[in-house]
């Protein structure tokens, strides 16, 4: 019997009014997203600036979210950071903190917060996961406007705040920084995760312009300043020495030679297939960076080179948030990124050595400009093993809430459904009220925190309640999960490589990454969709070289491998 | 019946008898009068001057000029006769040697409201609006209750791009003529231009009280909208307009620029292909088809819609740099490299180009030629960037100097 691509293939060939791309289009998709944040527990509305009119740029960016099983059990747990306000007096100790939430394994979700220790407030951004010190236990660290935590997991359900003791504060100056996005990555191979650690402005609000001093103005509504004049700030490298502290090694490791500034989102991946991890920052307003591991502890920004620091167009983007994986099965990690509304997302496909193509327009990414978009997310939605794309979106400015403009503060999501044939179709008005519930939305994450086998999705908002958006399938479609362990690389596996081949489908790829999205924290297992088939062969390349095969790996399951012990 | 019999010795006498029987109606006795004054005796540079009027007055503008010529070579320093050669010269579409001399009469007779007016007046419609500004403004400061000096006053600066000024300058002409729906109109573009888009409105709402089918004031209105972010009021607006006025070629380029605002793209490029149909040279409306198509995927239809807005203008630096975008996608990078090329030298000062450029050079495998352009890119951008800081420091007066970067071209890209 003909697959239904053959079918669709011969039907085209005799009936040539229809294109393959009206007819891939207009399949059902068989999956709705469902916001059951509030059902689940929670219902802590993250803080950050003023509702209605902002003073500083500061009070716009918003924060990250992290799916990550803190407790082992497997079962995905929920870490929120938020923000705070500059005119607020909150009573003592009813400060915003960042929330950390316990998986109950029924839906629903306890929020563990003080027992666990993490109940701090300040301008938190981003937060990045990784087990830094190896010692089987996923960490936290979170980014601040001002010193950054790195929660070390003491493995029975608290964490303490070592950023200090481990040189992460970032304080390095004295001065506050505001920092962003961030990644845990084995740059150097040695086995312990190090970190890099995006940066936006260097902010001041003793001198920073305020709206009215321009008058700052977007679209005749006088708002926050910035990016564009106002003085960036630079990332940071951090070596992990191996014994639970970081040097900083930014300016060794030829990080402060980046060609742009206003670091957002990190994202890392070995993009030029050669063995080390390199890192790609989306940079607002200026061209982002790609840094190419030279793979003798230093880095080059190939941004330009390569092609992946500028739109279609060769202009300067606002680049928010970034994600990786192979789209075209061909062993190649291609970029998507988030920008400002006006603009598109944009598409990065990777020829391989050094190249890379904006295929924005091509795959029909070029269809939505009037969505400002934070979160970006490659997701396997519907498990055919061809991998979507998520985009969370917001408006920056509080103050489009008076008019009737673009898409409005609150925005929609938009999901590109992938077709297959290189393009994608925009299918979120019928993906779900989840989808289409217009928020302030920030960072986003994915993770399966039903354990039902398709990803779900987390967003933080801006001055709301989050949003968890459980994807119900009724596709019946095969899945799997790889849970990496590492013993010669570092313990979480982070930058290893997985090669997922279905039976009798194509063979696809990602890796184990820390960080990523919009400042946000996705499940550390990676997650494959297998469409029908029943078993698959894995193949995982360490970042110690290490390669492991397994032969004919059951669908559905969740599968530990673990370094050098397969077979 | 005035006389022509009544004697005249001199110049001025035939030339005040001329005038009297041309006053009365008696236009061929005025004429054989004027033509006795032409050849009397006793020419002054007022005679002379007063016989030049004359035949200027009778569309006899080589008569008119050959005395006002004498009238200054009698006396250089007669300012009327000066003024009135600059009118005269201008009229038979001599500028230069017009303006020249109604530079002449402005400086000598300074505090003359008329002369300081005309020069500016003059320049400003010889497309000088930087020499038009100055002599508008001591023309205003001489007599400040003439409309039509502030309205021209404010259409210099205006073109300028002293924007601020100019809405000033509007906002005098409209008080001193309130029912100029025209004045209104220019009044209300340069207030939306200056982000003042509801005040703009307002002031179009003022002529369309008066009459509703101002399409001029529509087409504000719908303007001030898009520049709001509020598409939905500017597509009703435009539609509006519309309506009224259906071969309104600019209305439906408008119409389509805020249906792509609105990523209605196969609705946008119905209308500018309406606005095409209607007016084939409107560069613009090719110029946005193309990125339309470009946002469909369509390359082909961008490079087709490139060529044609850079055959409407020819000075199209925005559209042969999208043709060179569209040229890079489909492979033939030596073209695109020309027209990227074409488009830096229209416009030297963007660095998408060279950031294209280097792109195209690595390709080729042209290592240092790529590095050169990137970092001509990068220097344009921080160029940029240090100006904004500049701005930022001096209190950002400028205005809208901190809007954060949009990518996708709109109607604010023009034709150079």
């Amino acid at each position: 019997m003909p697959s239904r691509r053959s079918f669709i293939k011969s039907l085209c060939a005799t009936v040539p009014v229809f294109s393959l791309d009206q007819l891939l289009a207009g399949t059902p998709l068989g999956v709705q997203f469902v916001n059951v944040a509030r059902e689940a527990g929670l219902r802590t509305k993250t803080i950050f600036g003023a509702e209605a009119r902002n003073k500083y740029l500061l009070e716009t960016t918003g924060c990250g979210v992290a799916f990550i099983d803190y407790d082992d059990d497997g079962w995905l747990d929920l870490f929120f950071v938020n923000g705070t306000r500059f005119e607020a007096n909150f009573p003592k100790g009813s400060e915003p903190v960042s929330r950390l939430y316990k998986n109950n394994r029924d839906g629903t979700f306890t929020d563990v917060t003080v027992k666990a220790g993490v109940a701090r407030t300040g301008w938190g951004q981003g937060v990045c996961a990784g087990d830094y010190d190896n010692d089987g236990h996923t960490d936290l660290f979170v980014t601040y406007w001002g010193d950054c935590a790195l929660w070390h997991n003491n493995g029975d359900g608290t964490f303490t705040d070592v950023a200090a003791k481990a040189g992460v504060t970032t304080r390095t100056t004295g001065l506050k920084r505001w920092n962003t996005g961030c990644a845990f990555l084995d740059y150097d191979r040695d086995g312990h995760l190090d970190l890099y650690v995006a940066n936006y402005i260097d902010f001041d609000p003793k001198t920073a312009p305020l709206p009215e001093s321009g008058p700052c103005l977007y679209e005749g509504l006088v708002v926050a300043c910035g990016p564009p004049g106002l003085q960036g700030g630079k990332d940071i490298l951090f070596h992990n020495n191996g014994n639970g502290t970081f040097t900083d090694v930014s300016e060794k490791a030829g990080i402060l030679k980046k060609q742009g500034t206003y670091g957002l989102g990190v994202l890392v991946g070995d993009f030029d297939d050669d063995g080390w991890p390199d890192i790609y920052v989306a940079d607002d307003s200026a061209p982002s960076a790609l840094f190419k591991n030279n793979h003798d502890g230093t880095f080059t920004d190939v941004g330009l080179e390569w092609g992946v620091a500028f739109g279609a167009d060769g202009k300067t983007q606002a680049g928010m948030g970034v994600s990786a994986i192979d789209l075209y099965g061909r062993g190649h990690l291609d970029i998507v990124k988030t920008n400002f509304a006006g603009d598109t997302s944009s598409l990065y496909r990777n020829q391989g050595g050094g190249n890379f193509e904006d295929v924005t327009f091509q795959a029909g990414l070029g269809r939505n400009t009037r969505f400002l978009g934070w979160g970006a997310c490659f997701l396997d939605f519907d498990n055919d093993g061809r991998p979507d794309i998520l985009t969370c979106n917001g408006h920056v400015y509080p103050e489009v809430r008076e008019k009737a403009s673009e898409s409005g503060y609150r925005e929609r999501k938009v999901l590109y459904h992938n077709l297959g044939n290189g393009k994608f179709e925009d299918v979120s008005l019928e993906a779900g009220p989840g989808i289409l519930e217009p928020v302030a939305g920030r960072g986003c994450a994915l993770g399966d925190f039903d354990n039902d086998g398709d990803l779900d999705v987390v967003v933080n908002c801006v001055n709301e309640e989050p949003q968890l958006l459980r994807c119900d399938s009724t596709l019946k479609h095969n899945w799997l999960k790889v849970k990496t362990v590492g013993t010669k690389s570092n313990r979480s596996g982070i930058g290893a490589r997985i090669f997922c081949t279905p039976e009798g489908e194509h063979r696809q790829m990602d890796e184990v990454r820390s960080g990523g999205s919009y400042i946000s924290q996705s499940d550390l297992r990676v997650h494959f969709g297998l469409k029908n088939a029943a078993k698959a062969d894995l193949e995982i390349h360490w970042p110690s070289g290490i390669v492991d095969k397994v032969a004919g790996v059951k669908a559905n399951q969740v599968v530990t491998v673990v370094e050098g012990k397969v077979g | 019946m005035v006389s022509a019999a009544v004697p005249a010795e001199t110049q001025a006498d035939w030339a005040a008898r001329a005038e009297q029987l041309l006053r009365a109606g008696q236009k061929s006795e005025g004429v054989s009068a004027l033509a006795r004054a032409s050849a009397a005796p006793g020419a002054t540079a007022a005679s002379e001057d007063r016989v030049g009027f004359l035949y200027a007055v009778l569309q006899n503008n080589t008569e008119a000029i050959a005395h006002f010529r004498k009238s200054t070579a009698l006396d250089a320093k007669y300012a009327p006769a000066h003024f009135h050669l600059g009118v005269a010269l201008w009229n038979d579409g001599e500028r230069t040697a017009a303006l020249n001399a109604l530079q002449a009469a402005a400086t000598l007779d300074s505090q003359n409201f008329q002369y300081r007016y005309r020069l500016g007046a003059a320049f400003l419609r010889n497309n000088d609006a930087e020499q038009a500004v100055p002599q508008l403004e001591k023309a205003v400061a001489l007599n400040a209750s003439d409309a039509a000096a502030w309205a021209d006053l404010g259409q210099a600066l205006q073109t300028k791009g002293d924007l601020a000024r100019a809405v000033d300058a509007y906002a005098k002409a409209v008080t001193l003529k309130p029912g100029d729906a025209s004045l209104r109109n220019n009044y209300a573009f340069v207030l939306i231009e200056t982000r003042q888009a509801d005040r703009g409105i307002e002031e179009s709402n003022q002529v369309l009280a008066k009459n509703p089918r101002d399409t001029s004031a529509l087409m504000n209105i719908g303007y001030a909208h898009l520049k709001k972010g509020d598409f939905d009021a500017a597509e009703k607006t435009y539609r509006a307009l519309l309506a009224i006025d259906p071969k309104s070629a600019a209305g439906h380029y408008d119409l389509g620029i805020a249906l792509k605002s609105k990523d209605q793209l196969d609705a946008a490029k119905a209308e500018f292909r309406e606005a095409i149909r209607l007016d084939a040279s409107l560069a613009q409306a090719h110029y946005s088809l193309g990125i339309a198509d470009w946002q469909m995927g369509d390359f082909a239809g961008l490079a087709e819609e490139m060529r044609a807005a850079i055959k409407a203008a020819p000075g199209y630096a925005e559209a042969h740099y999208m043709l060179g975008i569209a040229l890079k996608q489909n492979g033939d990078l030596d073209g695109a490299l020309g027209e990227l090329r074409e488009a830096i030298r229209l416009d030297a000062s963007s660095p998408g180009p060279y950031n294209t450029i280097g792109q195209i050079l690595r390709q080729k495998g042209d290592k240092a030629g790529s590095a050169e352009a990137f970092a001509t890119g990068a220097r344009l951008k921080r160029e940029k960037e240090s100006v904004l800081a500049n701005t930022l420091e001096q209190g950002m007066r400028g205005g809208e100097v901190m809007k954060p970067i949009t990518q996708m071209p709109n109607q604010e890209t023009q034709p150079r």
